[in-house]
C-alpha cells in the first residue's frame, strides 16, 4: 500500500541555504598562516559565523575568510601578510540538515553536527513498520468516528504506551460552533481525569471504562477489543492533561484547536487533510514550532491514507 | 461606558480566584440592550480540561441562551454583542472568538505567553477561513486594549505567587528553582 509520513518541522529545516557576501585573501606564506589567523581572530572575530571554517584549502594556497560584507559597502581591506583581497558568497546561516550542509559545502567549509534523529524525520523515516501499521490502524478508527454519523472530520486521542484509546470525537459544528473534533476529545480525556465541560447526548453514554484497546491482526486489520480490566484512573501526577497522549485526526487542527492541543500538552499529532485555510500546524501557521511558546510537540501528516486505501488492503 | 463592563468582567477574575483558577474573567455584552448576556471566567482546574478559558465559558452560556430562547442563532446574536474580557485573549480564543462571529473586542492587560491579539500572534485580523469545508472568510475582529489593565494584571501577579495546584512535581520544582 502506499501513503508515508511527513513530520511537519519549522520552515528552517526545509530552507534553500542563504549567502552573504565575505572578504577573503590568499595567505602570502604558509609558514606564517598560524599567525596570522591568531592576530584575524582578534582583529575580525567572527563570533555571528562560527559555522564557516576560517581558512580552505584550494589549489595548495590558503583561502582566509576576513569579514562580511555588507551591500553597499566599500571593501579595501589591508592586511598584513594577505594578498589579493577578493569578495566571495558564503552560507549565511548553520546548516540544519545534510542536505543544507551538502548545498553550503558547495561555497565554504562549514561546521556541521549531524542530528540523526532530525535525518529521519527529514527523510520521513522516523517509524518503524510496526509503528506505521498501529498508526493506520488508528486513524482509519478516527475515520470512523467522523463517517458514523456523516460528520467532516473525527478525531481519537490515545496513549501510545499502553496503546489504549481515551478518547473519540467528530465534529458537531451543527450543534455549537466550537465542537470541533479535537476539542471535543480534549475534554473527554478531562472527563476520564474526573473533569470535563461539555455534556452533550452523545457523550453521555461513555463512561470511564469505555476504553478499547486496539491490536494488529495478522493480516493487519485493526482489531478493537474491549480492555480486559478498566484501567485505574492514574493520579494526577501521572497523567496530566493529555501529556504524551497522540492525537489522530482525520484533518489538520485549526488554529482554535491546534492552540488547545498546546494548552493540553498534547504529545504527538497526526493527521491526513491539511486545512489551507486556517490550518494552525502546517498550513496557514505552524503553532508547534514557535520557540516563544511554552509547549511543542510533534506532528507528522499522513500522505495518501485515503478512506479507500485503508479499506482496501 | 468600556470601565462600568470591564468592571464586571474583573469581577469574574475575582470568582475565578476564590475557586483558585487563573484570574481571568469576561462578560457578552448585548450593545443594543446593554445588558450582560454571558459571563465566564477561567474553569481550568475544574474542569481539568485546559481549555476552558473565560472566553469559552461565556460562549458555552451564550449558546446555551440561544438555546433555550427557542432558535436564535448564535451567529446573529454575536455580531451584535461585545466581548470585555481582562487578559488579552491567547490565539485559541481569539480563532474561537471569530469561528462565532463576535467582532468586537476590549480587553485589559496583554498576554505575552498566549496572545492572539498582536502579542503572539495577529489571529485576530489575519486572513483566515474557517474550518475544512467551510472556507468562507471569517470576519476579523477589532480590539481595543489597556482598558483597568493596571487591576488585571494585579490580579494576576497576586495568583502567581501561588503555584498551580494541578500541575506536575517536577514543573513546579523546576519553576520553583528558576525563581530563585
Amino acid at each position: 500500500m502506499e501513503g508515508k509520513f511527513e513530520a511537519v518541522l519549522h520552515d528552517d529545516y526545509y530552507k534553500d541555504i542563504e549567502l552573504c557576501w565575505f572578504s577573503c585573501g590568499l595567505i602570502a606564506d604558509k609558514k606564517e598562516a598560524a599567525q596570522i589567523i591568531k592576530k584575524l581572530a582578534i582583529s575580525h572575530p567572527m563570533s555571528n559565523y562560527l559555522h564557516l571554517k576560517r581558512v580552505k584549502q584550494f589549489n595548495d594556497e590558503l583561502h582566509v575568510l576576513i569579514k562580511r560584507v555588507e551591500d553597499n559597502e566599500d571593501s579595501m581591506l589591508f592586511i598584513e601578510g594577505i594578498t589579493q583581497i577578493y569578495t566571495i558568497q558564503v552560507p549565511l546561516k548553520k546548516p540544519l540538515t545534510r542536505k543544507q550542509f551538502i548545498e553550503s559545502q558547495k561555497f565554504w567549509n562549514c561546521h556541521f553536527f549531524e542530528d540523526k534523529k532530525l535525518e529521519k524525520y527529514v527523510a520521513g523515516l522516523m517509524f518503524t513498520s510496526e509503528e506505521i501499521e498501529r498508526h493506520k490502524c488508528y486513524m482509519k478508527l478516527a475515520q470512523d468516528e467522523a463517517t458514523k454519523i456523516m460528520s467532516p472530520a473525527g478525531g481519537l486521542i490515545v496513549d501510545p504506551e499502553q496503546d489504549i484509546i481515551l478518547a473519540r470525537g467528530y465534529t458537531n459544528t451543527k450543534w455549537h460552533p466550537l465542537q470541533h473534533a479535537v476539542m471535543k476529545c480534549i475534554d473527554e480525556v478531562a472527563r476520564l481525569q474526573g473533569g470535563g465541560a461539555w455534556n452533550e447526548p452523545a457523550a453521555v453514554n461513555r463512561t470511564s471504562d469505555d476504553k478499547r484497546r486496539i491490536s494488529v491482526d495478522i493480516d493487519g486489520t485493526a482489531v478493537e477489543q474491549e480492555s480486559g480490566a478498566p484501567v485505574e484512573k492514574r493520579s494526577k501526577i501521572e497523567s496530566y492533561l493529555c501529556t504524551k497522549y497522540d492525537l489522530y485526526t482525520t484533518h489538520e487542527p485549526c488554529i482554535m484547536c491546534s492552540m488547545a492541543l498546546v494548552h493540553s500538552r498534547i504529545g504527538r499529532v497526526f493527521y491526513i487533510h491539511p486545512d489551507p485555510f486556517a490550518g494552525g500546524i502546517g498550513s496557514r501557521v505552524k503553532i508547534h514550532c514557535r520557540t516563544n511558546i511554552n509547549h511543542h510537540f510533534e506532528v507528522f501528516r499522513m500522505h495518501d491514507f485515503d478512506k479507500k486505501d485503508l479499506y482496501n488492503e | 461606558m468600556e470601565e462600568k463592563w470591564m468592571s464586571e468582567a474583573l469581577k469574574m477574575a475575582e470568582v475565578a480566584v476564590e475557586s483558585r483558577e487563573v484570574p481571568v474573567g469576561c462578560v457578552i455584552v448585548n450593545n443594543q440592550e446593554q445588558k450582560i448576556l454571558a459571563r465566564g471566567c477561567n474553569e481550568v482546574n475544574a474542569t481539568l480540561n485546559a481549555t476552558r478559558h473565560a472566553e469559552m465559558i461565556a460562549i458555552d452560556k451564550l449558546m446555551e441562551l440561544c438555546r433555550s430562547n427557542g432558535g436564535t442563532k448564535l451567529e446573529e446574536l454575536t455580531p451584535k454583542c461585545t466581548l470585555y474580557v481582562t487578559v488579552e485573549p491567547c490565539i485559541m480564543c481569539t480563532y474561537g472568538l471569530r469561528l462565532v462571529k463576535l467582532t468586537r473586542v476590549f480587553f485589559g492587560c496583554h498576554n505575552e505567553r498566549f496572545g492572539g491579539c498582536g502579542s503572539m500572534m495577529n489571529a485576530h485580523d489575519m486572513e483566515l477561513g474557517g474550518p475544512a469545508g467551510v472556507p468562507a472568510l471569517l470576519p476579523p475582529l477589532l480590539v481595543t486594549s489597556g482598558i483597568m489593565k493596571e487591576i488585571a494584571i494585579e490580579l494576576l501577579q497576586e495568583f502567581y505567587k501561588g503555584e498551580n495546584p494541578n500541575a506536575p512535581e517536577e514543573k513546579m520544582k523546576r519553576k520553583r528553582r528558576h525563581e530563585n
